[in-house]
């Protein structure tokens, strides 16, 4: 297709053939063993992207010395007992005529010693709070040494292995990246100081793995264009050593940004623009010859080929958009847009993965299930009613009628769309869409019966008599009938303010300060509305996930229409007060013109209930946050297996 | 009447398979050399002008090394009647001033009506032989053609350009005239095997400067007027990147990144006021608005 | 006064207006302009603007030569060499730049033969070292050549717009001293003779060239609703584009997105239909000389960037506003 011609045109690393200009980009994802070996779940997640045409896979960071170790189940290269695992993986990969590529990490100080039972290395004893906080010891010259036979060691096993190039992970606050910035480089020695030194440990290391792999191997550097902290690296100080590396045959360079202190800003959230870090890989660009891997947000194929034709780079790593989706490209190719299953940024994915759990996709149920998820054509055709229209209604709608079933979809609303429908609203939050939207469109091409507007009864759903019914009814605003005054017109809800069907007022009282709340306060604020948000809690944004948290706690934190208050209650309200409660003094806030429960959500069970009750169709089930209001990961799962299990 | 094209074999770099980054890349198998685009889609115009009168007669130049007699001989099988070669192997260093003065020696004298050129090559896309080559032979010169109409009896000659925005201009003049042509505005012929092998038998006109010298034209590299010093890689086009300024603080590079790397920020409301409703009131502010930016009505014209 | 090592520069403007990527291309002037250390001089031909030395100050030009002449409105390739020839010739200026549009790629050819000045087309950069270094992508993009002209007299270059600078607020505020121009166009020979033009089908054209868009947002609900901005854009004579949500939705070919993962669009006039004005969005639409926006939600981000903003039901709105245009040409031309 004439729209995508830089994206699949192919391109040369050194003597490497790569079929096309992307690339599914490093990520960890928790799928090895303890020993660091590649699992059959990881080649069957690996496969399903390399069939659908990716150009080339870098494989997760890899450790190359237990000390160095950053999660549990990652994978590594330290020992020549992990060879034959990732040799499995690259064959695979090479059967699809996908380059094979290996990320060489040692974390240095980023490694926690709950994870590695080892004290944690670094040019200096500073330790990283983000990963636990523990002091590392300085290394010594000799360790200095013994680091780079290992990573020369672990570059000999990538060769056996099958990879076909090897990055350096430096980046992130790693151990190469440690020792170039001046911001935890404080050595005095040949290794610290002056820009010489500390190009000195990154220097050697390369040229370690270089005299191991020799000069047809091509070998890259993951490199963090600015670590986005106080007296830390800039773009200047990056490109001008990744140029200096270049001078000693570096074939290419990857580029991401941020370290663990300013983790925000390595794996960016919905709050950022698509393709965030590309004037980064420009910057990069202008200083080199060598090509240049640009990531960051680049979730959509139509910005991976602006960003090539605009010479901004020359591949694209993207990441959690083939996570997403395995087949975006494909579907790109053909012109099937609205067809992909778009990777909105929601980091769920990462938030497992920082939790030390097992990786999975918010927006798709199969991603590390590819073998348990394959869809099965359905042996007996069976009908299927499902009421709701939010995220687990269609997914189990969708699924059930790919497999043959005959499904009518019954949503009360208008659109389709469920929580989504206002958890898609602020300015920050508009990505949320794309979990519906993509949805919305493979019900429709599905071949799912949908109405709507059409609010069913028990009389209804037994007058149609379907085989199987799906009750995903989902949820309401939970409103606490025990707070006096909750009756006043100035009292009103989450999901009204949202969906704009409350005016909105220029002084709020939003009671709850978790991700709803939020979502809430934003939003008013965004239209010029003062709201004072309480909790009982003691900290706010709790469900909103690490890097989201700090991304949105500090955006709150400066938003001058916004006050937050910790601890507190609301007690009862007046028409145009309310009194809120701390600790046991109360206080009352005057000047109210709305309050705004956004407490949490109510299960919208009735349906159910009177099912079980009447009896006459047994074949029934109740899914989603009807069940229990939980994250969107969990609700689309469940739709996906409920549509499986039909 | 007598028709001349120009017509360039381009030396097309079509991938870049090279490991070596300070050569751009670039391994020798990169280059293919074919006819440029445009300019078979010039010969093609002119094939068709002679389909609608026969008594046309399509002449062909060329300048360049050795290696133009393929496009040359591809011309005659497409239908051409005179080939003419001017043999010159460092093309190179040629810019586009002294390849016209070239030409134009060549041209000159000879009667063409109509000479058509490409856009531009698809190598140098500079795009400047042809309006340098009616300055030289001081003839008028119309660009972007994507339609010529056959010359009418009294010798005029109707053209169709493109102009920005997918608009389209008429113009009329008359011979002689040179044209530069779009390429993709037809499909140009594919010759037959039998045409091929009967080209490949022809003798071609190949000339050489010294037959060309005239009046005390020093033709050659001492026509430049402009050189190539030095090739490189293409740089991105231009966005702002305000995050780059190291005046500014970690935090406030990471907001603008934040913001999308560095847009500009969005300029205060420029309307002193919303209007509200769909009043009649609002409908005449959006008429007059319409009015001023130049939107006419279709439905008055139709 | 007039100096050896000013720059120039040729702007065109379309319907009272300046044309888009000018302020780029004054931008790139003055930059260069203060590299050279010379003044910055604009020609405008055709029809007078408003308030135009106001903008130009802003921009840095020193100087502006203007020719009041409505037939100048319409470019004529004889005239217009003509008539710069003479002019460049008399001040001979170090550089002199037009945009790489149609008027500069068929202009800037024929100037350069015409007063024997070197020239370098769709330059992506002009750099003052030693000597001037124009810098343009050869081999259909995979490369870049630099090329230094010889002699020291004018130099010519068309700039191309996608390595304008990105634009922002001017803030200068040079007094630009206006000359008019006055020469006699009858007296120009022509041998070309524009006999008409046409303008594009905006159903066909491409939406980045389109002079008129109506861009579709969210706001404008289902799928059904497009028929009406469908007629309304055909009654305007506007190409339709939709922001990315419309897209995603199927409801118009990628080809029609504007924004930042879709199309950068410089027409004249937009009309921005139920569209909320996200950065991804509004970064599509910053060449645009005048943007009208509609939304029911009076705190819309894309009030921010309109001329014209209007707080009503984008559907109503549009039907009620097709029927009004259309009664007023029936009434014979009241619009």
């Amino acid at each position: 297709m004439g729209d995508f011609e830089k994206l699949l045109e192919p391109g040369y690393i050194k003597n490497l053939k790569i079929k096309n200009r992307t690339s599914m980009g490093p990520m960890e994802k928790q799928w090895g063993d303890r020993l660091g070996n590649v699992t059959q779940r990881y080649i069957d997640y690996m496969v399903e992207r390399a069939k659908n045409d990716v150009g080339m896979i870098t494989m997760e960071s890899t450790f190359i010395d237990p000390v160095g170790r950053g999660n549990i189940y990652q994978l590594g290269l330290w020992d020549d007992s992990n060879i034959a695992s990732h040799r499995r993986l690259t064959d695979a990969l090479h059967e699809y005529g996908t380059i094979a590529v290996t990320e060489l990490q040692h974390a240095g100080r980023n490694a926690a010693t709950y994870k590695t039972g080892f004290q944690p290395v670094a040019p200096s004893p500073i330790p990283c709070a983000v990963s636990g906080g523990y002091m590392p010891r300085e290394m010594t010259v000799e360790d200095i040494k013994e680091c780079t036979l290992k990573y020369a060691a672990a570059a000999r096993r990538a060769r056996e292995a099958g990879y076909d190039m090897v990055t350096l992970h430096g980046a992130h606050g790693y151990i190469l990246n440690s020792f170039l910035s001046p911001f935890t480089n404080k050595r005095t020695d040949e290794y610290g100081g002056s820009l010489e030194n500390r190009y000195r440990f990154g220097t050697e290391i390369y040229q370690a793995v270089r005299n191991e792999l020799g000069d047809n191997h091509p070998i890259g550097y993951r490199i963090t264009a600015d670590e986005f902290v106080e007296g830390g690296l800039t773009l200047e100080d990056t490109r001008a050593f990744i140029k200096h590396l270049e001078g000693l045959g570096l074939d290419y360079v990857d580029v991401s940004s941020g370290i663990y202190e300013s983790a925000q800003m390595i794996i960016h959230t919905m709050d950022f623009a698509p393709g965030s870090l590309l004037p980064y890989a420009a910057g990069m660009k202008e200083v080199l010859d060598i090509p240049v891997i640009a990531t960051g947000r680049l979730n959509d194929m139509r910005i991976a080929e602006q960003a090539l034709e605009r010479n901004e780079c020359d591949y694209v790593h993207m990441l959690r958009a083939f996570h997403a989706d395995p087949e975006i490209l494909t579907k790109t190719q053909k012109g099937e847009l609205e067809d992909i299953n778009m990777c909105m940024a929601c980091n769920k994915c990462i938030d497992l993965m920082f939790g030390d759990q097992r990786v999975r996709c918010t927006v798709n149920p199969c991603a590390g299930r590819e073998r348990e998820m394959a869809l099965k054509p359905a042996a007996h055709k069976k009908s299927v009613l499902v009421v709701g229209g939010g995220l687990a209604g269609m997914e189990v709608a969708r699924i059930a009628a790919q497999r043959g079933h005959k499904v009518s979809l019954y949503e009360k609303e208008d659109e389709l769309g469920g929580a989504v429908r206002w958890a898609s609203k602020g300015q920050y939050r508009e990505e949320w869409w794309q979990a519906a939207r993509y949805r919305i469109h493979s019900v429709n091409a599905s071949g799912v019966d949908v109405h709507l507007g059409e609010e069913m009864t028990l009389a209804d759903i037994k007058a149609a008599k379907p085989d199987v019914t799906i009750l995903a009814t989902g949820t309401k605003p939970f409103m606490p009938p025990y707070v006096p005054g909750i009756d006043k017109p100035l009292v009103s809800d989450y999901a009204k303010v949202l969906l704009g069907e409350t005016k909105i007022g220029s002084n709020a009282l939003v009671i709850g300060g978790q991700n709803i709340g939020l979502t809430t306060a934003e939003f008013l604020s965004e239209h010029g509305c003062k709201c004072t948000v309480i909790d009982d809690a003691d900290a706010i944004g709790a469900d909103l996930g690490g890097i989201k948290q700090m991304v949105v706690l500090p955006r709150i934190e400066a938003d001058e229409n916004i006050t937050v208050r910790l601890n507190t209650n609301v007690e009862r309200i007046g028409d145009d007060w309310a009194e809120v409660q701390c600790k046991g003094e109360s206080e009352t806030l005057e000047g109210i013109d709305m309050v705004v429960f956004a407490w949490g959500q109510d299960m919208v069970q009735h349906l159910a209930d009177e099912m079980a009750a009447d009896g006459t169709l047994e074949n029934f089930r109740l899914i989603g946050d009807a069940v229990w209001p939980r994250a969107p990961i969990d609700v689309i799962y469940e739709g996906a297996l409920a549509g499986r299990q039909i | 009447m007598k028709i001349l094209i120009c017509m360039k074999t381009v030396r097309f770099l079509h991938a870049q398979t090279g490991s070596d980054p300070k050569q751009l890349n670039i391994a020798p198998g990169d280059y293919v050399e074919m006819i440029n685009p445009s300019d078979a889609a010039a010969i093609e115009a002119a094939l068709r002008i002679k389909e609608q009168n026969p008594a046309t007669e399509i002449s062909i130049v060329s300048l360049g090394g050795a290696s133009a007699e393929t496009g040359l001989r591809r011309a005659l099988a497409m239908g051409a009647d005179r080939v003419n070669h001017i043999l010159y192997d460092d093309c190179a260093a040629l810019d586009s001033w002294a390849s016209a003065a070239i030409l134009a020696a060549w041209a000159q004298h000879k009667d063409f009506q109509l000479i058509l050129c490409g856009r531009e090559a698809i190598d140098s896309n500079a795009g400047l032989v042809g309006p340098y080559l009616a300055a030289q032979l001081a003839i008028p010169h119309v660009s972007q053609i994507i339609n010529i109409a056959a010359p009418d009896s009294a010798g005029k000659i109707t053209v169709e350009r493109r102009l920005d925005r997918g608009d389209r201009e008429t113009v009329e003049c008359s011979a002689p005239v040179l044209l530069t042509v779009e390429d993709g505005i037809n499909l140009p012929r594919i010759p037959g095997l039998a045409a091929m092998l009967q080209a490949g038998k022809r003798r071609l006109n190949t000339l050489g400067l010294a037959d060309l010298t005239s009046a005390g034209a020093s033709l050659g590299p001492a026509a430049n007027r402009s050189e190539i010093i030095r090739l490189s890689r293409p740089k991105a086009k231009r966005r702002a990147v305000a995050q780059f300024n190291p005046v500014l603080s970690a935090a406030e590079r990471a907001k603008l990144m934040m913001k999308g790397g560095g847009a500009p920020a969005p300029r205060p409301a420029k309307s002193d006021a919303l209007l509200e409703g769909h009043s009649e009131e609002v409908l005449l502010e959006l008429e007059r608005l319409l009015q001023a930016s130049g939107v006419g009505l279709k439905s008055r014209y139709s | 006064m007039a100096g050896a090592n000013d720059v120039w520069l040729l702007l065109a403007a379309a319907e009272g207006r300046l044309g888009a990527y000018a302020d780029g291309l004054m931008r790139e002037g003055r930059r260069l302009a203060d590299a050279l250390e010379g003044d910055l001089t604009a020609i405008l031909l055709g029809p007078d603007i408003d308030r135009l030395e106001e903008t130009l100050g802003k921009f840095g030009v020193n100087r502006l030569y203007h020719q009041r002449d409505d037939s100048l409105a319409d470019y004529h390739p004889e005239i217009y060499t003509a008539l710069l020839g003479g002019l460049v010739q008399r001040h001979q200026p170090r550089l002199f730049l037009s945009l790489a549009a149609s008027l500069g790629s068929d202009l800037m050819p024929r100037l350069a033969a015409a007063i024997g000045a070197p020239l370098v087309m769709n330059c992506s950069n002009i750099e003052t070292a030693a000597e001037i270094e124009f810098t343009k992508r050869v081999q259909s993009g995979r490369l870049q050549a630099t090329f230094t002209a010889s002699g020291g007299g004018t130099n010519l270059a068309t700039l191309d717009p996608e390595y304008l600078p990105d634009p922002e607020d001017a803030k200068r505020d040079t007094v630009t001293q206006r000359h008019e121009v006055t020469v006699e166009l009858a007296t120009i020979p022509t041998r070309l003779e524009i006999t008409s033009r046409q303008k594009a089908d905006p159903k066909t054209v491409d939406i980045r060239e389109a002079e008129i868009v109506v861009a579709l947002g969210n706001g404008v609900g289902a799928k059904e609703n497009i028929a009406a901005y469908e007629q309304f854009a055909e009654l305007i004579g506007a190409a339709l584009g939709g922001s990315r949500p419309v897209i995603d939705s199927g409801v118009l070919p990628h080809k029609r997105q504007i924004g930042q993962t879709g199309r950068s669009i410089s027409a004249r006039l937009a009309i921005l239909c139920g569209i909320s004005g996200s950065e991804y969005f509004t970064k599509g639409i910053d060449q645009v000389a005048t943007k009208i926006a509609i939304n029911s939600d009076r705190d819309a981000a894309i009030f921010k960037h309109a001329d014209l903003g209007i707080v009503a039901d984008v559907n109503t709105l549009i039907a009620n506003l097709t029927a009004h245009l259309k009664n007023g040409a029936k009434r014979g031309g009241g619009a």
